[in-house]
């Protein structure tokens, strides 16, 4: 008994310190220190954006008017503008969201709501997954060979890059409509079909209305990326042309007035319409060695950087009012 | 007696409910439709790059493509289809994509983890909430926008402080592509930290351990499969990636470890002919297919890996 004292005593005499120590001051210096990296870290990323946007605005300055959008490519950098990339632009998005919204959002409904468990429908989710994760540049090959080689003779018509941009963003926009669908409960469902709704009718009335802020979330943020890709464009082979389309890309008139073989007119694929857009003239005008041809590249810079970071927050308030 | 002649309930009834299931049905089949959009456009890519790649090996050897060749008595590896003295070796090209995409990670990497880090454990859950989306802005911004800062901005900068560093170089589009991967690398890790049980962090804050020290020994530790899902998709990305390769690092596939050197990377090799009028046909338009292939399959790979670790994550914790 009296050893096991000795013992006691034996710990107490020699310095707990030299066996344990907490070395707190050290620790949570170098708390402190992570702490600093992690917030540096995290700002860095919206720093740089700052500084990237001040460097594009600083740069573009003398160039940010009017003349932007009322000028075709031209040899001289002073009467050079925007007017054909931005209409290209515009055609395209319109004709973009007009695919990818029936097509995304009707294959996100059928994977959530329709898809049974089987061999099928993991196909469908594993091939979904990766081309979401297919350079972009591949989809430009696909198009190139397919569209441009395949059914337009080798002519880069505003179609071909229009379908492939749906292509190119059909999977993204596929992935996030699926995770607004899967996130309306169940009891909403489980009601309508109380009542004796069909499931069409249950997903038509009750799913997509509530669904809705999500699936808009997902087609913009798709959509701006769309617009603001480059390399399919470039591998399609689109040129910096005069792209000067009659009237708006719909024909609304004709819309409404019932006269559907006129609503789409043949600009999309006849009349020589090799079509520019914004990002791909930004690219030409970049790799120009002329300093006044960067200038307006830095000019076409902010003009979509406005346009897509536009797009990128009025998603982001979208999904936080879903929430 | 007059009395309004009413169909019988039963019949009315059947009617309604056989023509509501055919409706019922059409429009199953419909959204499978539309949802098998996807399928062909995988079929379409396979079929484009496969026939084309098949012609280009016609014309070509697969040997030299994949190996180099000897010529006039010494070993060549270099990229040249475009040119008059035609070289096949796919070597060059692939050294520009990794050497930028390995820069790339460098800067990605830890700065995307520990941005991970401080929105799951030092932000509150509403700060969190409000950073998220603004941190993947980043990843919003148009890539040719990304080319021009790089070059115009990025550059000039390390002219100053890198000797020897060539007007388009590897180093300044690794560098602006690594802040491109951020968000790719920060949104995953941060769901994969999330998704680490509490009672883990409680027990190493009840044994005295300090914040910094449950984030690095506990969280990281057990998120690890989520993070490196998270990094082997950020490679993907940035070997995939056109625009700022082709702006900033230039379109000259050479074999070099020197990040100040002109390089050439696979995309930006097949911008660049792709934008030159190829005939079909040609050595050089199949060649722009080839080289497509190789940079599909890389990317494939990466994403099936990726997939694979995300999976055994999600059961591990589920």
């Amino acid at each position: 008994m009296s050893k096991g004292l000795d013992i006691l005593e034996a710990i107490d005499d020699s310095s707990s310190e030299s066996k344990f120590e907490p070395k707190l001051e050290s620790r949570q210096l170098w708390g402190k220190i992570f702490a600093a990296f992690c917030i540096f870290a995290t700002s860095l990323g919206l720093i740089i954006l700052a500084f990237l946007i001040f460097d594009v605005v600083s740069d573009a300055a003398s160039r940010l008017n009017w003349d932007l959008f009322q000028n075709y490519p031209s040899r001289r950098p002073l009467d050079s503008g925007y007017k054909a990339a931005i209409l290209g632009s515009v055609w395209m998005l319109a004709y973009v969201l007009l695919l990818v919204i029936p097509l995304g959002v009707s294959s996100a409904i059928y994977l959530e709501e329709y898809a049974k468990k089987n061999w099928l429908s993991e196909l469908i989710e594993l091939n979904i997954y990766n081309l979401a994760g297919i350079p972009s540049i591949i989809y430009g090959l696909l198009g190139l060979g397919l569209f441009v080689r395949g059914m337009y003779g080798g002519r880069a018509v505003l179609v071909t890059g229009i379908l492939t941009i749906t292509l190119l963003i059909l999977s993204p926009v596929i992935v996030i409509s699926r995770e607004a669908i899967r996130a309306v409960p169940q009891s909403i469902r489980q009601a309508s079909y109380g009542v004796g709704a069909t499931k069409w009718q249950t997903i038509r009335h009750h799913v997509l209305p509530s669904a809705l802020p999500g699936i808009l979330t997902a087609v913009i943020i798709s959509t701006s990326r769309g617009i603001g890709e480059t390399a399919p464009i470039v591998v399609l082979g689109a040129g910096t042309v005069l792209f000067d389309p009659k009237g708006s890309p719909i024909n609304f008139g004709a819309l409404f007035s019932g006269k559907l073989g006129d609503v789409f007119t043949d600009t999309l694929w006849s009349n020589d319409n090799f079509f520019s857009v914004m990002p791909y003239q930004i690219y030409e005008w970049v790799g120009s060695p002329k300093p006044e041809f960067q200038t307006l590249a830095s000019a076409g810079i902010v003009v979509l950087l406005m346009l897509v970071l536009g797009m990128n927050i009025v998603a982001i308030f979208l999904r936080n009012r879903a929430k | 007696m007059t009395s309004p002649v009413t169909p019988p309930v039963e019949d009315l009834d059947l009617y309604q409910r056989r023509d509501r299931n055919i409706k019922e049905s059409a429009i199953g089949y419909a959204l499978f439709l539309c949802a098998f959009v996807s399928v062909l456009t995988t079929l379409a890519i396979v079929y484009v790059l496969a026939s084309e790649t098949v012609s280009f090996f016609g014309k070509a050897s697969i040997s030299e493509f994949l190996f180099g060749s000897i010529k006039n008595g010494s070993y060549t590896c270099s990229w040249t289809p475009q040119f008059a003295d035609k070289n096949f070796c796919v070597w060059p090209t692939v050294n520009g994509t990794l050497m930028i995409a390995l820069i790339a990670m460098l800067v990605a990497t830890p700065l995307g983890i520990a941005t991970a880090i401080f929105l799951s454990e030092y932000a509150s859950p509403r700060l969190g909430k409000f950073l998220r989306p603004i941190v993947e802005l980043l990843a919003g911004v148009p890539t040719v926008v990304y080319g021009y800062f790089a070059l115009t901005f990025v550059t000039p900068l390390l002219a100053k402080i890198v000797p020897g560093l060539q007007g388009f170089n590897a180093l300044s589009a690794g560098l602006i592509m690594g802040v491109m991967v951020i968000p790719t690398i920060a949104s995953i890790s941060t769901d994969a930290m999330i998704a680490v049980p509490r009672s883990l962090r409680e027990a190493a804050y009840g044994l005295g351990s300090t914040k910094k020290e449950v984030a690095t020994n506990i969280v990281l530790p057990a998120a690890l499969s989520g993070i490196s899902a998270a990094i082997i998709l950020g490679i993907s990305r940035a070997v995939g990636e056109t625009m700022i390769v082709a702006i900033a690092a230039g379109q000259r596939p050479i074999l070099t470890l020197d990040p100040r050197e002109t390089v050439g990377t696979m995309t930006a090799y097949i911008a660049q002919v792709a934008k030159g009028d190829s005939r079909v046909g040609s050595v050089e338009y199949e060649a722009l297919f080839a080289v497509g292939m190789t940079l599909f399959l890389i990317t494939l790979f990466l994403n099936i890996i990726s997939k694979q670790i995300t999976k055994r994550f999600q059961e591990t914790y589920e």
